[in-house]
């Protein structure tokens, strides 16, 4: 079993009367990337920065590699680097002279690690441009090789693609995956692209109203939410039965109109249309549900406003 | 504390904002006096007469220094919240803080020398130290003068830190470093005799140990000179020292117990 890294107890944070974040619990094993998913407001930020200790939990306890008392936290946090909300950067300076800075503060040797991180983030050649002329994208990628200067554990991170364009957010994606990968470095990353994440993520803890309301593995998760084939006909009644008798499908479940979800064979759908027709059943909606995080999450958080089937329609009614 | 101070100065040193300042208060406190100054005595220029005329400037140029760049050096961060940052790296929040007001004090210490020492060393070049103060009177006062500018730098860093933001933080000291010099300068055309006005804040401190008027006129060799006579006796400057740093001592460790319970955005 991997070494819990990241602990999470009760935490609470109020400001006044307000609860902002209330009885969140939850670890993080080294290795993983755990997404933190929730809308806005829901409390994300505000758990990443009692993480960082920018603000003070109202009740609970934080244990960063096991450290609990506040010199052990601030010890800890050198092994880790976060980037939440806006990333690191001063905009009068160049990429190198804010990497240099931090390195500085930091206290770690400057010049290799500056071009080591540079070079990983793709920024090595921006020269003597100030970070203000830098694009959204290239900023955070900054704020991710400031994060990374100091060879870190583990990455906090907070909607770092957020604002980025399509490429822009695969390339952080890539580079985030390969940092878990070949750098073996645990993250913990929130967003609400909640398809960026599920492209990412090993665990999943999501969060509404400043509670969790599910902890998830993505294998859970998958096993949860895997693919099925719905079938609903002008009459319904016979379906199941010449499904089973007639064509040997068992692994499929009825739903209360009588429509079916078929989670086997899906990719025999002309035959099983076809046979359908013969045995007198005319098939009205045919659709292959591409089940996923979002959808998962939408059902999760009961928005019935949203949760409808996103699925791939493979035909209306047999040809 | 070491490390966030050697980046905060590689920072600064880096920023224009510290060469405008540099050079508004030379501009602000230099271009006046040498305008309005007696062609005679512009002839007779040394070392000493240019501190003599200079010193009622000294103590609102080394608090308007002390203002400027403590606010810029504690406030610039906490406004692109890049000083979050060196908490989320395992800095301990003291040394964000304390480092932060060193900084401020060495930056502060550099510009005050150029500010204040510049047109006197430029005076001494052309005509010498001369009569009208002595040099070791001069070291001391401007020695003496530190404690307040530590005092002055302490509030400051204090107020940023408070606000939290470095651009309403500049407004704000701006506002209270006015509106307290009026108030003083009222008493003081009013000749209001308040008991211990020297303490009250920085600026009455500098401005009592560079009090330099008692001055009167005496002849050295076939030239007239002003001789400044001394005004505060040494216990009476040890004291201001000891008070601007007992009250700056107070002030950092109000500003530390805040800063470390303070939610940061």
């Amino acid at each position: 079993m991997s070494e819990i890294i990241l602990d999470v107890q009760h935490l609470t944070k109020q400001y006044l009367k307000h609860t902002v974040v209330r009885d969140v619990s939850f670890q993080v094993q080294q290795g993983t990337i755990c997404g933190l998913i929730g809308p806005n407001g829901a409390g994300k930020t505000t758990i990443m920065k009692a993480l960082g200790g920018l603000i003070a939990p109202t009740s609970g306890s934080i244990s960063l590699f096991g450290e609990k008392t506040e010199a052990g936290l601030a010890h800890s946090r050198s092994r880790m680097c976060f980037l939440i909300e806006t990333p690191y950067a001063k905009q009068e300076m160049t990429a190198r002279e804010n990497l240099k800075k931090l390195c500085m503060q930091k206290g770690i040797p400057a010049e290799d690690q500056i071009d080591r991180v540079l070079n990983l983030v793709g920024l090595a050649d921006t020269g003597k441009k100030q970070v203000r002329n830098f694009s959204l994208g290239m900023r955070q990628r900054l704020g991710i090789a400031g994060a990374l200067l100091s060879n870190p554990e583990v990455m906090v991170l907070d909607e770092p693609v957020n604002g980025l364009d399509p490429e822009g957010i695969v390339e952080i994606r890539n580079l985030l995956l390969k940092l878990n990968r070949e750098e073996h470095i645990t993250i913990l990353i929130s967003s609400h692209l909640l398809t960026e994440l599920s492209l990412l993520c090993t665990d999943y803890v999501i969060i509404r109203s400043g509670e969790v309301i599910r902890r998830i593995t993505a294998d859970e998760l998958k096993r949860e939410c895997h693919e099925y084939f719905r079938i609903s006909a002008a009459d319904n009644t016979m379906l199941p039965a010449v499904l089973q008798n007639q064509l040997g499908i068992t692994d499929f479940t009825t739903e209360k109109d009588g429509s079916v979800r078929l989670y086997e064979r899906t990719g025999e759908i002309e035959r099983i249309s076809r046979t359908l027709y013969e045995n007198g059943i005319i098939p009205v909606e045919m659709h292959m549900h591409d089940a996923n995080l979002e959808q998962y999450y939408m059902n999760l958080v009961g928005d019935t406003d949203v949760q409808r089937d996103e699925g791939t329609v493979i035909s209306d009614c047999p040809a | 504390m070491f490390n966030v101070m050697k980046a905060q100065l590689y920072q600064t040193v880096r920023h224009n904002f510290l060469y405008y300042v540099i050079f508004a208060l030379l501009c602000i406190f230099i271009v006046p006096e040498l305008v309005s100054m007696d062609p005679d005595m512009r002839d007779d220029m040394c070392g000493s007469l240019a501190l003599m005329l200079y010193s009622g400037s000294i103590p609102l140029a080394g608090t308007l220094i002390a203002l400027l760049l403590t606010t810029y050096i504690c406030g610039t961060d906490q406004t692109d919240h890049t000083m979050n940052y060196e908490i989320m790296n395992g800095t301990r929040r003291s040394a964000v803080y304390l480092g932060r007001v060193c900084a401020s004090l060495l930056i502060g210490l550099a510009a005050a020398g150029i500010v204040i020492a510049l047109p006197v060393l430029i005076a001494s070049l052309i005509g010498g130290w001369g009569p009208c103060v002595t040099a070791q009177d001069a070291l001391l006062r401007c020695l003496s003068a530190l404690a307040p500018f530590i005092r002055c730098v302490a509030f400051f860093a204090f107020m940023t830190f408070l606000i939290g933001n470095g651009r309403l933080a500049m407004v704000i000291n701006i506002l209270i470093t006015f509106i307290g010099t009026m108030v003083y300068s009222i008493m003081d055309a009013m000749d209001f005799d308040l008991p211990f006005w020297e303490h009250y804040t920085g600026l009455s401190s500098g401005s009592a140990l560079f009090d330099m008027s008692n001055k009167r006129l005496s002849y050295v060799g076939d030239k007239a000179y002003w001789i400044v006579g001394e005004v505060l006796e040494r216990q009476h400057g040890m004291q201001i020292v000891l008070v601007s740093l007992g009250v700056s001592a107070v002030i950092l460790a109000a500003g530390l117990l805040l800063f470390r319970r303070k939610d940061l955005k």
